[in-house]
């Protein structure tokens, strides 16, 4: 018998063994994936789509995972994994579970070499820095920078970076949490 | 726990937490659904850094991964659980059951 294999996002509490099933005749059980107009309110999922068709694009790494918690008309209302409550098309995919992994943020590398393994270079801290390379370099001693703002000058850690006129606003119910 | 914490017999394993891999099932990728990845180094298609702090690192395999999940109505079987070090989550290998259906246009293309 021919086989076809595919690689998918492993939710948690997937094990060998168990079947999984897409489109409209699948069930709200781990792994599965369907369009959010076909799942029970509250259910927990992953991997959704942003637009129909694309792909899952939200909700992917390990750990995370978004709760359908209402319903209105062409689109069922999303509580993000940043807090964030959104309206989504409801023909679009999701896969049902939460990503796997989810003690992924209590690793730590232990030595920097680790990092290195990863591709990640040292970083240079703002206030080390001169006031030509960055806005919170320079000063006499160890003097403070200012608010934590980036090389180009954009505010960073707590401040709002959105622009004020974006597309998506009118999908965006309530921003999200710090 | 999915986290192993090590006992400080080096400075460099005295701070060591690291994912335990008890759930991962093999240790070899599906080769089909592999593909080389380059690395980039921050750099851009002209050349120039663009994103400062990337580069060097382990060379890496891209597992291609079915975000799409547009195989509908077909049952697939969990064959395993894996590592891909290009995310952070875990991967897991599926057998779909008839080879056939794949290249039938999928009912989600029309959805457009």
């Amino acid at each position: 018998m021919l086989m076809v294999k595919r690689y998918i996002l492993a939710p948690t509490g997937l094990t060998v063994g168990k079947t999984i099933l897409s489109g409209d005749k699948a069930t709200p059980e781990v792994g599965n994936a369907m369009m959010l107009k076909d799942m029970p309110l509250g259910t927990i999922v992953h991997n959704i789509e942003l637009r129909p068709g694309q792909g899952g694009k939200m909700a992917r790494s390990a750990g995370s995972y978004a709760q359908l918690t209402a319903r209105d008309g062409k689109y069922a209302i999303l509580k993000m994994p940043s807090g964030e409550t959104r309206m989504m098309l409801s023909t679009c995919v999701a896969t049902i579970g939460s990503v796997s992994n989810s003690d992924h943020n209590k690793e730590s590398a232990g030595k920097a070499g680790r990092n290195r393994w990863k591709g990640r270079r040292p970083r240079v801290r703002g206030v080390a820095m001169n006031p030509v390379d960055h806005p919170m370099g320079g000063g006499e001693g160890r003097a403070s920078g200012g608010h934590p703002r980036s090389r180009k000058g954009l505010l960073a850690k707590g401040k709002k970076t959105r622009k004020l006129k974006n597309q998506s606003n009118k999908h965006i119910i309530e921003r999200r949490k710090k | 726990m999915a986290i192993k914490k090590f006992n400080p017999i080096t400075p460099g394993q005295r701070f060591l937490i690291a994912p335990d891999h008890s759930n991962i099932t093999t240790n070899e990728p599906e080769k089909a659904l592999t593909e080389r990845i380059n690395r980039k180094g921050g750099r851009n298609n002209s050349g120039k850094m663009t994103m400062r702090y990337i580069g060097g690192g382990h060379r890496k395999l891209y597992r291609i991964i079915d975000f799409k999940r547009n195989k509908d109505g077909v049952p697939g079987k969990v064959a395993t659980i894996e590592y891909d070090p290009n995310r952070t989550a875990r991967i897991a290998l599926v057998h779909y059951a008839d080879g056939e259906k794949i290249y039938s246009c999928s009912n989600r293309i029309d959805s457009w």
